[in-house]
């Protein structure tokens, strides 16, 4: 996984957008949530989508090299 | 700059996931966070029961007398039971296989008109001449057929298979084929007669009807994969029925009664497994689904759109009407919502991703029916219907590009956004639809199912569904159009698209949007009245959270997400790869074993007819005759000795009389 | 004839006469329906040898008059109940008579209306096959028609015999009219047939012995409490294996592939839908109606053992088509498979099976002529023979292939064809008696069934066709000629019309051909 730098603008794009998003919870109202253990861990549903979509891609690409993937003919 | 900044350099995607959820928010002013309004008109259940599951669909607590309890002490949503009106009008089913046979013999231009105007008719039909708790009986042999039974449940149903049948009659205007016509017309048929039966034959007739409708789909495709695609599919869809069947006759067997009841959650023994595995098989769940992948890429590009709305969700249908609250459904479906999702990130091929989505939000659905209470049947029902619009409208833009490029797989796609940007925007509200983003439909009826689930404290479906939701906006809204359209430009020049398949987008695309700003024109139709509102602010925060660091991710991930020429395996690898040595065993085998004793018999007999041709060369001494000619081995002659049959009979009758005799 | 020592006395006999033959009504059509085929017998051949192609219309004349007296027959039958007619006036048991219930009213009509269809077909597809066999054919098919209704109209053990070779003769000289290795097929079949006629003239044999009266109804009435007579036994084996054998039951069809694949296609198209038939009709009627059902069908092991033997036949008849590469021969296996359901019905034998059994030999003789009349459409007009040369011909002979599509759908048993409803009694009697492989075989055979259907049709639909041969002999355009494709068309439309008003016909005509004492559940 090599990141490249993306350009100045770029990264405070970045940076703002996801400390707003962050932030938004703490700064509307937000009334009757689900009740879950989870609302007790602060910023959950960030890391869900972050560490769910790292989960997904490396569970995939790892079933696909161990035996999913075939090549194009392999029915054949 | 890298490709990867190139993203970057569409604000505009960034501007839609923060701005628009926050748009949302001031458009749909009806909904102010919290607000109690009960949408919609009330169900024609007993007020009591209504009342009870009212409660316990607000999540605070959970009756003790409630009716039938699943492990979780959730209540499985009421019986609809409609107040039977008698009638005599024609079941909806019936306008379109008349159609259908209509159809062949006008001219082009009426054909693709009547292709339109059939499914627009019966939903009009639909929409103003069947009431609510309607029933039109047939009497048939000694048995009574319920051929129309109308409630709540069907009705929404029905409308949503006409319109996308109408829609995707639009979008196929330019396709004068006549067996592909009249295969999507008798397909919606089967579709329409499924979801308003009443009886379990009817239901198995249309059922058939829809196995056989939408194989012809697949193979008007006319290539060598599509054939063979479209022959097991066939297959596995006659397995599945014949399972059915089996079930369905059991069920007659125990109880005497055709008619569809629901069965309570466990309870049916046998037959019901039976059943259930038949329904599972046509709404694809996992391991009895790998058809849907293997087939729908090979349709046709228009036929494609009739398969994505109109199998499965009939099986969902079904499902929803027989076995709601059945746990294993809930489980089932949540690992299905995930087993799509983690497809589609491996998958190559346009359409092949697009059907494991299939799977993946079906798997919604019947998680859905599985959880069972009050909210998991209006969720499993509101996505059924989004998930039909989005789904034609996604399977619209793949079936565009193939059409306008003559690539399929993602390997020879990309960068040529700028090339087709109508077919590209209204894709990407397709895409946006599906990942749940707020504004589009996705987001009230998605977010419906995985409330249920929550609400209902089942843990591991909510997660795993909320899960899928990440994964969907990965592969589809991201993976698919990067890959797809953005990313390294291969100089690929698209041709022109077709104009009625925009505008068939375009409406598609429309209702999404519309669904998805003014959700209670949906939740007006459901089964039970809808007390909930999706555009609060939790779920508001939740779904851009999700979405934008799923979307971070993502770039971040990009370089993974070069595409491969490869396929995955799938479950069928059980019934693909031993099937040649099958047909070794089974076929050639025993075609070897009876030609063998056919040769064996024939040297026998020639023996033995040598033998006795002349006695005397078995005395010794005796001089010998000139060896005549011998003929040899004449195929004609040869081919199977009389004497083998004639063995066998005589090994019957001998069987028989020991048998019969010694008895 | 003596009364043999050991049998009942005359007197005995006149009671059981007198009980036995009182219901029923005398009357003139069950021979009605014979005298065309007599006439058209020795007409087609007088009028052939002066202008050969006088044979056909001569032919199709006889064969609607024919039909019109079946369809009468049938009628009267249903508003009359059972008919019958003494030949010469003599009254059974000595004399012959001529005994028409609804099973055989039902089963001439069914052979009147193939046999008018198929000659309408032959009409064009003899022409062109083998002209100068054209006289011989019609004559010849004459023959096995008037000994087929002879055998199913009779109510004479022997007279059945004597019609039994008649037809043999006719079907096997039919059947040697044809294609270079025709003849060898036809002989093969002749010694099996004959082997297959003569057990049944031996369990006659041994019922005559017994009981003193070739009769079926007389016989009936005294073997009734007979059960345990060696005698009898020893018939009832001997007539099982013999009627099996010509109605190509499993283990004992292996005549049947190379006779139906060598043949003519206008020859099988007449052969393949009834002649086993009719050898199943006779086995109902021997083992439901002469033999007493209970004692001897279920009270002893001979019902089982057809019921699986003929499950043996589904299962091997279905594979084997599978395996083939010639479309006739592939139908051909096929028949071995759709007979065997109805050997499943026999063997079974409650009410319900029983009607499935008898609804199936309907539905097959329909579903098989229009199967194989297309075989020979596509070997005239094109001479494919082989499936892979089937390859998309569905554009070329929409209609021959839209006969075929329903003809394949109604095999494999789609509803609301008719297929679906024969296997639906099936399977129904089947649960009703816990026979659960029965049921699954049969659901399961159904799949094998679509296996070698759909590979026919995915061919004829989803492949392009192959270059056209430059063949100078084949007719310039691909569709097959008017009286070729319509009766494939009308056979076609028979199976969807046959499923769809299956209620009626069940009702009205097959739930009253079942034995007395019999009745179906529910109806």
């Amino acid at each position: 996984m090599k990141l490249k730098a993306p350009s100045t603008r770029g990264w405070i794009y970045a940076i703002v957008a996801g400390g707003i998003v962050i932030a938004l919870p703490y700064v509307l109202p937000m009334g009757d949530a689900h009740h879950g253990w989870w609302d007790k861990i602060p910023g959950w549903w960030v890391l869900f989508g972050a560490l769910g979509c790292l989960a997904i891609v490396v569970f995939a690409k790892t079933l696909g090299h161990l035996f999913l993937q075939k090549p194009e003919d392999w029915y054949d | 700059m890298t490709e990867r900044h190139a993203i970057l350099r569409q604000r505009w995607l960034l501007v839609l996931i923060l701005a628009l959820p926050l748009a949302a928010l001031l458009l749909s002013a009806d909904y102010k966070a919290g607000a109690e309004d009960e949408h919609g008109v009330p169900p024609t259940v007993q007020d009591a029961h209504h009342e009870a599951a009212a409660q316990s669909a607000h999540g605070d607590e959970h009756g003790a007398r409630a009716e039938e309890h699943g492990a979780h002490g959730r209540e499985v949503a009421p019986l609809l039971t409609p107040t039977t009106i008698p009638s005599g009008i024609l079941p909806p089913a019936l306008i379109l296989v008349l159609g259908a046979i209509l159809v062949p013999f006008v001219p082009r231009a009426v054909r693709s008109f009547l292709a339109v105007a059939l499914p627009a008719l019966t939903l009009w039909y639909i929409w103003t001449q069947v009431p609510d708790g309607c029933l039109v009986v047939w009497r048939f042999l000694n048995y009574d057929l319920h051929v129309l039974r109308a409630d709540r449940l069907s009705l929404i149903f029905g409308k949503i298979f006409t319109l996308v049948g109408a829609i995707a009659g639009i979008y196929a205007w330019h396709n004068g084929e006549r067996r592909q016509q009249v295969a999507a017309l008798l397909y919606n048929a089967g579709a329409v007669g499924v979801t308003f039966s009443g009886d379990y034959f009817t239901l198995y007739a249309f059922w058939e009807l829809m196995a056989i409708s939408s194989t012809l789909l697949i193979w008007a495709r006319r290539r060598p994969e599509s054939a063979r695609a479209g022959g097991r599919y066939i297959l596995v869809h006659l397995a599945g029925g014949a399972v059915l069947l089996g079930g369905i006759l059991l069920q007659y067997h125990h109880t005497g009664s055709f008619l569809i009841e629901r069965f309570a959650p466990g309870s049916g023994g046998m037959a019901a497994i039976c059943i259930l595995i038949g329904f599972c098989l046509n709404a694809a769940v996992p391991p009895l689904g790998a058809w849907l992948p293997d087939a729908y890429p090979r349709a046709t590009i228009t036929g494609a759109i009739f398969c994505s709305a109109l199998t499965t969700k009939t099986a969902v249908y079904v499902l929803l009407r027989v076995f709601p609250g059945w746990e294993v459904l809930a489980i089932v479906g949540s690992i299905m919502a995930v087993y799509g999702v983690v497809y589609a990130v491996l998958a190559n091929d346009i359409r092949e991703l697009l059907s494991y989505h299939i799977i993946s939000q079906v798997g919604y659905m019947v998680a859905g029916c599985g959880i069972g209470t009050i909210m998991g049947v209006n969720g499993s029902t509101a996505h059924a219907v989004c998930h039909i619009l989005y789904k034609a409208l996604l399977f619209m833009g793949a079936g565009a590009v193939i059409q306008t490029t003559g690539f399929e797989k993602l390997t020879d796609l990309g960068g040529f956004w700028k090339r087709q940007k109508w077919v590209f925007f209204l894709f990407m509200v397709g895409a946006f639809s599906i990942s749940g983003v707020p504004i589009w439909n996705g987001f009230t009826s998605k977010s419906m199912v995985v409330a249920g689930a929550g609400e209902a404290h089942m843990t591991w479906p909510f997660m795993l569904l909320s899960l899928a939701s990440v994964g969907t906006f990965l592969s589809i809204a991201l993976k698919l159009a990067y890959a797809t359209w953005m990313g390294k430009d291969r100089g690929i020049q698209p041709e022109k698209a077709p104009r009625n398949m925009l505008i068939a987008m375009g409406i598609a695309a429309f209702l999404c949007t519309l669904l998805g700003l003014k959700p209670s024109l949906l939740y007006r139709d459901l089964p039970y009245a809808v007390h909930w509102n999706p555009f609060t602010i939790p779920h508001l925060v939740e779904a851009i959270q999700i979405l934008l660091f799923t979307f971070f991710t993502f770039y971040v991930l990009i370089p993974k997400f070069v595409p491969h020429r490869t396929i995955s395996i799938d479950t069928d690898v059980f019934y693909r790869k031993p099937a040649r040595l099958a047909r070794k065993v089974f076929v050639t085998a025993v075609g070897a074993f009876f030609d063998r004793t056919d040769v064996l018999g024939h040297r026998v007999a020639d023996r033995v007819s040598g033998a006795l041709r002349d006695p005397t060369d078995w005395i010794p001494g005796w001089p010998r005759r000139v060896p005549s000619d011998d003929p040899g081995y004449d195929e004609d002659r040869a081919r199977m000795p009389l004497a083998l049959p004639l063995g066998l009979t005589l090994l019957a009758l001998a069987v028989l009389s020991v048998l019969l005799l010694l008895s | 004839m003596t009364v043999p020592a050991g049998s009942e006395t005359l007197a005995h006999h006149g009671e059981h006469m007198a009980s036995a033959f009182d219901a029923t009504a005398q009357s003139q059509l069950p021979m009605l329906v014979l005298i065309p085929l007599l006439v058209g017998l020795a007409l087609v051949p007088a009028l052939g040898l002066l202008r050969r192609r006088l044979a056909y219309p001569t032919t199709l004349i006889s064969l609607l008059a024919f039909l019109y007296y079946s369809l009468r027959t049938l009628f009267a039958v249903m508003a009359h109940g059972e008919l019958e007619y003494s030949l010469a006036a003599w009254k059974p048991p000595i004399g012959i008579e001529l005994s028409v219930d609804m099973l055989s009213a039902f089963m001439v009509s069914v052979i009147a209306v193939i046999a008018v269809l198929v000659a309408i077909y032959a009409s064009v597809a003899v022409r062109r096959e083998d002209p100068e066999k054209e006289v011989p054919y019609f004559a010849t098919m004459l023959v096995m028609l008037l000994g087929l209704t002879g055998m199913v109209l009779t109510g004479d053990l022997f007279n059945l015999y004597v019609f039994f070779e008649v037809s043999a003769l006719g079907g096997y000289a039919l059947m040697a009219i044809g294609h270079k290795k025709a003849p060898v097929a036809a002989f093969r079949y002749l010694i099996m047939g004959t082997l297959g006629a003569s057990l049944y003239l031996m369990g006659v044999g041994y019922l005559y012995v017994v009981t003193g009266s070739l009769n079926m109804d007389d016989v009936a009435a005294i073997i009734m409490h007979q059960s345990s007579n060696p005698a009898v036994q020893v018939s009832l084996i001997l007539m099982v294996i013999g009627l099996g054998l010509k109605m190509a039951l499993f283990p004992m069809h292996l005549w049947l592939p190379d006779a139906y694949t060598y043949a003519s296609s206008t020859s099988t198209a007449i052969i393949a839908p009834i002649m086993t038939k009719v050898s199943a009709y006779v086995l109902i009627r021997m083992l439901f109606f002469v033999y007493d059902t209970e004692t001897f069908l279920r009270g002893t092991p001979v019902g089982a053992v057809i019921m699986w033997l003929a499950m043996g036949g589904v299962i091997v008849g279905s594979i084997m088509a599978i395996a083939q590469k010639d479309a006739k021969r592939m139908l051909a296996y096929s028949s071995v498979a759709q007979v065997a359901y109805i050997g499943v019905g026999i063997g079974l034998g409650t009410p319900l099976a029983l009607v499935g059994a008898m609804l199936h030999i309907l539905n097959h003789a329909i579903m098989k002529s229009c199967l194989f009349l297309v075989t020979g459409s596509v070997a005239l007009q094109t001479g494919a023979t082989q499936i892979k040369d089937y390859a998309g011909l569905g554009r070329k002979m929409p209609w021959t292939f839209l006969g075929f599509t329903l003809a394949a759908l109604g095999m494999v048993g789609i509803p609301p064809t008719n297929g679906f409803f024969s296997k639906w009694y099936l399977v129904l009697g089947g649960i009703r008696e816990g026979e659960w492989v029965l049921v699954v075989l049969i659901l399961a055979s159904s799949l094998l069934t679509a296996v070698y259907f759909f590979r026919v049709i995915e061919r004829i639909y989803a492949k392009v066709p192959e270059q056209a041969t430059n063949d100078a002999s084949l007719p310039k355009t691909a569709e097959a000629p008017l009286r070729m494709a319509l009766p494939v068309l009308i056979l076609g439309a028979g199976v969807l019309v046959l499923g769809l008003f299956n209620a009626w016909l069940v009702s009205a005509v097959i739930a009253r051909a079942l034995p007395a004492g019999m009745h179906v559940p529910g109806l």
